[in-house]
């Protein structure tokens, strides 16, 4: 059974197409990049996945579940902005992660921010843009989720800080998860991508493994990004 | 979940109604002694000066702000995420939301209470409740229009912060929805306001004025109690089918 399916997936937005008529499977284990330029689609698809905007047609299942508030509790989501109330302490969200999310590992996700050496008694509010980021993505990957779905979790911030993102996206999902990276940042994250989808203009216009894009193609994916994108 | 989640909202809701409220006791407790050197009638004239207006701030903070801030961790664009990402039933964040309500507006009755027995340094309050519920019986039970009524403020009371939070936290859903376009969110404020003033209104004449004669016969008052109960029954349902619905179906985080 598949982690991931949509089927015949399409989103309106009135009458303008967001995504038309995506057929995807996903298995466990992968990391993959969702990729395309910028309104081609891929947040639309990530937020029906997470279960925060309702498609117009079709449906995704997750774990053999349609989106819904059991899927909600084996899905990791980071968005592409804050979503935590920045009044809050570091503390407390992490308070909060621990009492909605039972597979939150608290001890994780403190060993991580100690690395960081973000202070966890400090006001959300008052950290730099990069560190609130970082801290975000350390609460979604202090999840023993089975699906990580991590919105540009690369795009707003410095190549060092790239870097430990990827290398903490890596080192904490376990064998049995899949993780979804979108990303038009294609250079940075080729490398730790087991499979690559791409989205032009709400349609799938590819979904292959890396490996396989080289072969075929006999180009990088970046490279083979920039052909099928280019303006 | 639904635990948890009434919780969470409680601590993060009546953290500063409590402090509101102790601050309120306080000068309750105070403001006698302060005034206590002033002659008897300016005494009496701050005291009734200062209850008035305590009364409008326990209303608009109580009852007015957390009502206006209830639905929107549920559609204001940050928080929304992490909300409606949670493992939860849309039916929970609804349950928790009027449980929250009922409780501070619950909190908002005894505070007041509590304030006005200080201020007059007398139980005099308490006594008149007491006095009040003993005269129930005789005062709606003799006929079957006034079990009628009775059932009816009885009705009203529990619905008034059901229908009133939940148009609410209503109100906010559907814009979330319709992504904030006007009509639907202006047709659930002014079924809002609808059910405020005339439950004000018809309270008001009832208990304030027993002579209700100069309102219109008894007979008017009773209808009128009974057209609004079933006024906040229908909305009350048409809210929780509705809400429930959006929360469940068309999410619309855009």
């Amino acid at each position: 059974m598949a982690l991931f399916e949509a089927k015949n997936l399409t989103k309106l937005y009135g009458k303008k197409p967001a995504l038309k008529d995506i057929n995807l499977s996903i298995e466990s284990g992968k990391i993959i990049g969702l990729c395309g330029p910028n309104g081609s689609g891929k947040t639309t698809l990530i937020k029906i996945a997470a279960g925060i905007l309702t498609p117009s047609e079709g449906e995704i299942t997750i774990d053999g579940n349609p989106v819904g508030f059991q899927t909600k509790a084996v899905v990791s989501y980071l968005p592409d902005k804050t979503y935590v109330p920045v009044t809050w302490k570091v503390n407390k969200i992490l308070d909060f992660f621990q009492e909605f999310y039972l597979d939150f590992d608290r001890i994780a996700a403190m060993n991580m921010l100690g690395r960081l050496q973000i202070d966890q008694n400090a006001q959300f509010k008052t950290l730099s843009k990069g560190t609130q980021e970082k801290v975000q993505l350390v609460l979604v990957m202090s999840r023993k989720a089975k699906l990580y779905i991590l919105d540009e979790p690369i795009g707003g911030v410095d190549p060092a800080a790239r870097d430990y993102i990827l290398e903490t996206i890596i080192s904490n999902y376990n064998p049995e998860s899949s993780v979804i990276i979108s990303t038009h940042l294609i250079a940075d994250i080729e490398n730790t991508l087991d499979e690559v989808i791409f989205i032009k203009y709400g349609e799938q216009v590819l979904h292959d493994t890396v490996d396989g894009v080289r072969e075929k193609y006999g180009k990088s994916v970046d490279e083979y990004f920039r052909e099928v994108f280019r303006c | 979940m639904l635990r948890k989640l009434i919780k969470h909202d409680l601590k993060q809701e009546f953290i500063p109604l409590l402090i509101f409220g102790a601050g309120f006791l306080a000068m309750c407790a105070l403001l006698p002694e302060i005034v206590k050197p002033l002659p008897e009638y300016v005494e009496e004239m701050i005291k009734m000066l200062f209850i008035t207006f305590a009364a409008y701030g326990i209303i608009i903070a109580f009852v007015l702000v957390p009502c206006s801030r209830f639905g929107k961790p549920y559609v204001k664009q940050d928080s929304a995420y992490l909300f409606n990402t949670l493992p939860v039933k849309p039916k929970d964040l609804m349950i928790t939301k009027l449980v929250t309500g009922y409780l501070s507006t619950i909190l908002a009755v005894i505070v007041f209470i509590l304030g006005d027995a200080l201020l007059e340094r007398s139980a005099d309050i308490f006594r008149g409740i007491i006095d009040m519920m003993k005269q129930v019986p005789a005062a709606f039970f003799t006929s079957w229009y006034g079990t009628m009524e009775f059932i009816c403020i009885v009705l009203l009371a529990v619905l008034f912060p059901a229908c009133f939070f939940a148009t609410s936290v209503l109100t906010d859903i559907i814009a979330m929805r319709y992504n904030w376009s006007k009509i639907p969110t202006v047709l659930c404020v002014i079924f809002n306001l609808t059910v405020i003033f005339m439950t004000i209104y018809l309270v008001a004449i009832n208990f304030l004025n027993p002579d209700s004669s100069h309102y219109g016969s008894e007979h008017m008052i009773g209808t009128g109690l009974l057209i609004l109960t079933l006024f906040e029954i229908a909305g009350t349902v048409i809210y929780w089918i509705l809400g429930e619905r959006i929360m469940r179906k068309h999410i619309n985080l855009q």
